[in-house]
């Protein structure tokens, strides 16, 4: 929950967290090697959301299947280096928007998929959507807009404050381990408008229990907002893959 | 306009030839291990002007003949909707793949589901089991209309359902009312999925299993409106197939 009281104890943890690492590592935090650390996380944060802001343009300009795997690079790279990288890439998406090039011509079904994060090397459900002819436009998944749409507050001039900002950062993530979690599904109707889906597909991993608990509710919510949800619950192997893109181009031919 | 509508399904294959939007003729095969060539022999046997191709295969078919696919549950939609111009839903039991489709207008589909990868409850899973019991399946849906009362199984995995089947086998159980109980299950399921898409009546059933009068009497007897059942249950996807490209 995100009470008062379970952001302080959230806070405590964090503090110890820092203790473990200056432990491990023999290395001080200091308020200005938390400070730099902080800006330097915020602009690899702020490099994803210049591709994602790219990918409200219709033709999107990058499969999501391509920047789906950025996002999940992300958490494995050198930060200085990926957040280069990465606005390379942005300036080249923001060239190709202005040109109007796309990765799919205009008018291509846009899809935003939703729910339990994909981590590397899983882009099984990307490549059965673009496969079968629709274009990934976003994801309101960890591995998608929950990595890289809040940032860090930057204001804090002690150590303590600056704790407590990644503290309030990371309790602040609308992710479906939290009880009530309307915020979450705000995220999903907000990011729909935004990236003009077509339709939503919700993921769950299998025994994810936290997202298909959590799909009844997106579902109502994005049906009420007037778009069409494929619900898919399925796992890393490629046993479904014929079913699963029947359902996907079955769902594609109803929009 | 001559159009091939073809339907290339896990356990058959189906062919629908249309003059404008009416039925000329129409053929089965089994899919059998070769799937490629029986749609090929399907293609080459007629002249026709356009070719669309649904099921498990339309991805093979597009590639081999150039042709348009679409979807079986678009595909269902559109041949119910053709054939019952009232129907306000679908349920299609194949050979591997259960699926059931909320209409709109014109055979549009508004909302539908499907099993995932498990073949619990197709027709895959009935031929196994009357196998496993020594019937042809005219004869497990004889015996399981005439059965009494049906003995529940827990296990609805075609795997573990044919192990608990020979257990009751050997308890000496009657297989008229294992075969009940196994129509009954299935039967519940699919009653589910239909309540989960919001199904109204009425509901075109549809597909191989359609055939079977054990599971038409179950489902009919379950669904809250009325259920029709269409001469030729099996070749409905082949003729929506054939009939997306008729009105294009």
């Amino acid at each position: 929950m995100k009470r008062p009281e379970d952001l302080a104890m959230w806070k405590a943890e964090v503090r110890e967290l820092a203790k473990k690492v200056e432990e491990v590592t023999g290395n001080t935090i200091t308020a200005g090697s938390l400070s730099a650390a902080i800006k330097e996380v915020n602009d690899k944060r702020r490099a994803l959301q210049r591709i994602a802001a790219a990918c409200t343009a219709d033709p999107a300009p990058i499969s999501g299947k391509d920047r789906l795997l950025a996002t999940q690079v992300a958490f494995y790279d050198d930060v200085p280096r990926f957040t280069q990288m990465v606005n390379a890439l942005a300036d080249e998406l923001d060239q190709r928007v202005a040109a109007g090039e796309g990765v799919a011509p205009k008018g291509t079904k846009r899809i935003l998929v939703t729910g339990t994060p994909m981590a590397l090397p899983n882009w099984k459900i990307h490549d059965i959507i673009e496969k079968a002819g629709a274009v990934v436009v976003g994801e309101e998944m960890c591995t998608g807009s929950r990595y890289y749409q809040d940032l860090v507050s930057e204001d804090g001039t002690t150590l303590d404050e600056m704790i407590d900002a990644v503290a309030e950062k990371y309790l602040d993530i609308n992710c479906a381990c939290f009880t009530t979690n309307k915020g979450r599904i705000d995220d999903v109707v907000r990011m729909a408008k935004e990236y003009e889906a077509d339709g939503v597909i919700d993921l769950a991993l299998q025994f994810c229990g936290l997202y298909e608990m959590e799909s009844h509710g997106i579902e109502t919510a994005v049906r009420e907002a007037g778009l069409p949800v494929l619900k898919i619950t399925t796992d890393y192997s490629m046993e479904d893959v014929g079913q699963l893109s029947t359902r996907v181009e079955a769902f594609l031919e109803m929009l | 306009m001559r159009v091939l509508g073809l339907d290339i399904g896990s356990r058959s294959i189906d062919a629908v030839w249309l003059e404008g939007e009416r039925i000329v003729d129409w053929a089965v095969a089994d899919s059998g291990y070769d799937p490629g060539s029986a749609s090929a022999a399907f293609v080459e046997r007629d002249a026709h002007d356009v070719l669309v191709a649904t099921g498990y295969g339309r991805h093979v078919a597009k590639e081999r003949f150039g042709c348009a696919a679409v979807t079986e549950i678009t595909a269902y939609g559109l041949g119910a909707a053709a054939l019952f111009p009232h129907a306000a839903s679908v349920l299609d039991i194949g050979g591997q793949d259960t699926k059931v489709i909320s209409l709109g207008h014109g055979g549009r589909v508004v909302d539908f589901e499907m099993n995932d990868k498990c073949a619990v409850g197709t027709g895959k899973f009935l031929e196994v089991m009357a196998r496993a019991l020594g019937f042809t399946l005219e004869e497990m849906a004889a015996a399981s209309r005439g059965a009494e009362s049906g003995i529940a199984t827990s296990s609805m995995c075609t795997v573990f359902a044919e192990s608990e089947v020979t257990g009751l086998v050997h308890r000496g159980e009657d297989r008229a009312r294992i075969v009940r109980g196994l129509h009954e299950t299935i039967a519940k399921r699919t009653l589910g999925s239909l309540k989960r898409v919001d199904a109204q009546g009425p509901l075109v059933f549809a597909g191989g299993v359609a055939k079977n009068p054990a599971m038409v009497d179950l489902i009919t007897a379950g669904f809250s409106g009325e259920v029709v059942v269409p001469e030729e249950a099996q070749i409905v996807g082949a003729y929506g197939a054939a009939l997306s490209a008729a009105r294009e």
